[in-house]
């Protein structure tokens, strides 16, 4: 295989300020390849948004600090000057956020947002930018590109912001396109719409996608690996179909167990009893040991480290196949 | 929406912190001591020459000089503290009473009572704040009583409308209809369930608003509407004292300052009562 | 939203007859004719009660009342009791002077204001915000008729840059076509008239711009600070557009409708600073006319002038409300 586009080791993030200070994220790895799907699952809390705003390091400053590696495309992320960084941002990694709806600028238009992406990375004018931002509309499949490009957000509904703002992603052709939680706003129709397109982008572009989700019929129906986060750590990490399969961390087979029980009673929302922990509060032992039927002393004494184990990675002292 | 003057004076002040934040309680307690011991410890008659040069300069016999009529500027300055105190804390106290009671029957009764009392609230509004309080002195005739009624005047509105608003917000809940459906009358709801709930926002409101109501005060005064001379009145001491800059500038910038210090001090203590309330 | 505007519109000749009313009883309530005031000026009874019956004072106030709404309608708002002169004249010619500083006030104001603002709101926490936070509550405590003595004072006397009274040199030969110099200046090619008038505008304009610029300061400055919160914020981080374009093409943009508000609400609040600056500065605008007229009971003037200032405020703030949902575009378009 061809060395991986994004390639995560030991990341760790500390975040907010005095005594509010917490490790958001520990040692995190992993990579990514081209043309590859990426889900990061995790309930919130389990620092999967820090993870995917850290790799652009969006949540820097004095309220966030960063150690471990990233590397994109063979550049060094975290070491990276100011005016490097913002070539890398738009350019190398784009990003579609969440709440489309505040994600936009209220006082531009769609049209402009996406432009000016261009006009600052590439120093295209703004004509040109602006009809090239048309043709983006039309490839994420808005209808009426060149009257929409004139519209402001709220004049928009929410798949069709959503749809802008994955264009605004695409305007200066990244590589790697992370998206967090891209449809929880909208409602299920559209979402199947938007998580299709996502597909069919990644697929012809030949561009690294993250998808950052708490929803794990999402992950099924696009993802090709997984990657499960509990309180700031990766704890399973798995090609999506053994995943399904038979997951290995107590943690992942809880979820999923949680979420076809969902299913059954009809779509309800599924949790899992107990609370997950703040990233902060853990201590060197097992986040998940509370909350786990299979939890031991070992557990509660020491920390699992991520071990590979065939295709996959796990961090537990009794996974799921030692029967 | 655009804010409305209540609004605008509700000003976030930078922080004080440890013994920094006592300064202006310090200072408002001295004002305050000053003003009720003046005829005590003023050493001259505030409104009779006192056989010395006109418009003497600073000496230990009159810290603050002479004026333009050979009064001692000191003994005029404590004299005037009383006035300035009474006239902003008075004005803003009837403004709380007068507005807050039409606020609440505003906002507790709703309907088409509520719909009259708040346009005419809004016609009250639209005249600029000094015009309502010229007008008010020009019908009533200048004294300090009538000054203090003015700036009550101008300020009614603010606090109908400040007060409507947070009494609507607790007629909603829970005890208030639970009080109501108990068969307690309009009134009793008014006094005993909604006014003791709104009452601490409102008398943290009050307190900025003196700043507010001193400086319209002053400012009467200085046009000349406020105490009749030779009566002691800091805002009308400085309009006094304008006339004589070229030879005596301390004369105009001493009550000036003494009210902007009342002002600053007000402005920091109403400030920490704001934050103590999580405003 | 177009109700609301509706509404507005509808309500404003109302709140504009309630406004005579009230500045007609209010007068009338005086004590003290001027009459009375300019009792020694008359010799003879038969001359006053003459003029007693010119100016209407032996009708009933009802009929009084009548006349004078009967004449608001057609814009005339009677002669003055001192000087005969046409009061709508005297507005004429005094309203435009007033409104000249009040604009120059506001630049003053948003210029100051905003300057401040920005800078501390793009360095919250920093001394020089808490600096700049010290200066806007200090020049907010400040009564404004004092600041402009003040600056009289340092700028007049110590240093002679500027003049202390008036809006012009006496000197200067100037006639009027609109009122307005700087407009005269153009109409007429004079615009040997614009220093000097630069010159007589700083001060009161300093006076009232300064003093009110606190609030638009606090606003900016927490403006700034809320927006650079917002998800739209990080996404333009995110495209890679650099801080400073960050900050003037994204924040500013954002800010700047609230800013509008405060500055379209200040403009009225500042038509009350005037009359205070028309004061101090002898400054021969509405304002000054009007507290004049007061103070010499002369009914016809002050009434015009009240009812003049009270009503240009009145239009001034619907005039803001206007503007902002014109500028908003959540709100322009928003009905569609």
């Amino acid at each position: 295989m061809s060395a991986p586009l994004l390639s995560v080791r030991g990341l760790t993030a500390e975040l907010g300020s005095g005594a509010q200070r917490v490790t958001a994220l520990r040692a995190v790895d992993f990579d990514v390849r081209r043309g590859e799907i990426t889900a990061i699952v995790g309930e919130s809390g389990s620092g999967k948004s820090t993870a995917a705003m850290a790799l652009a390091r969006l949540n820097e400053g004095p309220q966030g600090a960063f150690s471990g590696e990233v590397r994109f495309d063979g550049m060094d992320v975290l070491s990276l000057n100011s005016r490097a960084l913002r070539s890398l941002r738009g350019q190398g990694i784009a990003m579609v956020f969440q709440d489309a709806a505040a994600a936009l600028n209220p006082c531009e238009t769609i049209g402009d947002q996406i432009a000016e992406a261009m006009v600052v990375h590439k120093a295209r004018d703004w004509r040109a930018a602006r009809a090239h931002a048309i043709e983006l509309l039309g490839e994420v499949g808005m209808p009426e590109p060149a009257r929409r490009a004139g519209l402001y957000p709220h004049e928009m509904s929410g798949g069709q912001r959503q749809r802008a703002m994955i264009a605004l992603g695409l305007a200066c052709d990244p590589a790697l396109l992370i998206a967090d939680e891209p449809t929880t706003a909208l409602d299920v129709t559209v979402q199947g719409q938007i998580l299709a397109l996502l597909k069919s982008i990644v697929a012809r572009r030949d561009m690294g996608l993250i998808l950052i989700t708490h929803d794990l019929g999402v992950v099924a129906a696009l993802a090709d690996q997984v990657l499960v986060m509990y309180a700031g750590r990766i704890v399973e990490a798995a090609p999506v179909a053994e995943f399904f399969d038979a997951p290995h961390h107590p943690y992942s087979g809880d979820m999923i167990t949680a979420a076809s029980v969902a299913l059954d009673a009809g779509g309800r929302l599924a949790t899992i009893p107990g609370r997950p922990p703040h990233s902060g509060d853990v201590g060197e032992s097992c986040a998940y040991a509370p909350r786990c039927a299979r939890a031991s002393n070992q557990c509660r004494a020491a920390l699992p480290s991520l071990e590979p184990h065939g295709t996959r990675r796990r961090a537990c002292f009794h996974p799921l196949d030692d029967a | 929406m655009p804010t409305t003057r209540a609004d605008q004076h509700r000003f976030r002040l930078p922080t004080l912190t440890g013994a920094l934040r006592l300064l202006p309680w310090l200072v408002v307690g001295l004002l305050i001591f000053a003003a009720i011991a003046a005829p005590l410890i003023a050493p001259y008659d505030p409104i009779k020459n006192v056989g010395s040069p006109m418009l003497a300069p600073f000496s230990p016999g009159h810290p603050f000089g002479t004026d333009g009529f050979g009064r001692d500027q000191f003994s005029r300055i404590l004299h005037g503290l009383g006035p300035m105190m009474f006239v902003s804390v008075g004005a803003v106290a009837l403004a709380v009473a007068v507005g807050g009671a039409v606020g609440l029957i505003s906002g507790v009764m709703g309907g088409w009572l509520d719909w009259m009392i708040m346009r005419a609230v809004d016609i009250l509004m639209s005249f600029p704040l000094i015009l309502a309080a010229i007008l008010v002195l020009v019908a009533l005739g200048a004294s300090t009583f009538n000054l203090m009624l003015a700036v009550a005047i101008s300020q009614i509105p603010i606090f109908a409308r400040l007060t409507r608003a947070l009494a609507a917000g607790e007629v909603v809940r829970d005890y208030v209809m639970a009080a109501r459906a108990s068969g307690f009358g309009m009134l009793h709801v008014m006094v005993s369930e909604v006014a003791p709930n709104i009452l601490r926002p409102l008398l943290v409101q009050a307190t900025s608003v003196v700043a507010v109501a001193a400086l319209t005060a002053a400012a009467l005064s200085y046009l000349g509407m406020g105490a009749r001379p030779p009566e002691p009145d800091l805002g009308y001491m400085v309009k006094e004292g304008q006339e004589l800059i070229f030879i005596a500038p301390e004369q105009t910038i001493l009550p000036g300052l003494v009210i902007a210090i009342f002002v600053l001090a007000i402005s920091f203590c109403g400030d920490q009562l704001n934050e103590r309330e999580g405003g | 939203m177009g109700g609301e505007v509706f509404r507005r519109l509808i309500f404003l000749p109302v709140t504009l007859f309630f406004v005579a009313t009230l500045v007609f009883l209010a007068l009338r309530a005086l004590p003290g004719s001027s009459i009375e005031l300019l009792g020694s000026q008359f010799t003879t009874a038969g001359l006053k009660e003459q003029l007693i019956a010119d100016l209407g004072l032996d009708k009933s106030i009802w009929e009084q009342y009548g006349i004078f709404l009967g004449e608001l309608v057609r814009f005339d708002l009677g002669r003055s009791f001192l000087t005969g002169k046409d009061v709508s004249s005297m507005v004429g010619e005094t309203l435009p002077v007033t409104i000249e500083l009040a604009v120059a006030s506001l630049v003053v104001m948003t210029i100051a204001g905003i300057g401040m603002g920005l800078l501390a709101g793009a360095f919250p926490g920093t001394l020089a915000d808490g600096l700049l936070r010290t200066v806007s509550v200090l020049l907010f405590s400040l009564p404004w008729f004092w600041f402009g003595i003040v600056l009289i004072i340092v700028f007049v006397l110590w240093l002679g840059w500027f003049p202390a009274f008036g809006r012009l040199p006496s000197s200067v030969d100037y006639e009027a076509v609109t009122n307005f110099v700087l407009i005269d200046a153009i109409i007429l090619g004079r615009f040997d008239l614009v220093v000097p008038w630069l010159k007589h505008v700083t001060l009161p304009a300093l006076t009232v711009g300064l003093t009110t610029s606190g609030v638009l300061m606090r606003l900016t400055r927490v403006g700034v600070i809320e927006t650079a919160k917002t998800d739209y914020i990080r996404t333009a981080r995110m495209k890679g557009v650099p801080g400073p374009r960050v900050f003037f093409r994204h924040i500013l943009r954002n800010v700047a409708l609230g800013i509008l508000t405060v500055i379209g609400v200040q403009f009225g609040a500042m038509l009350g600073g005037s009359v205070i600056a028309e004061v101090v500065f002898g400054y021969p605008g509405i304002g000054r006319m009007t507290v004049d007229a007061v103070l010499n009971r002369d009914y016809a003037v002050a009434q015009g002038g009240a009812i003049v200032i009270a009503a240009f405020y009145v239009l001034i703030n619907l005039a803001t409300d206007l503007s902002y949902r014109w500028a908003d575009p959540r709100l322009r378009r928003g009905g569609r």
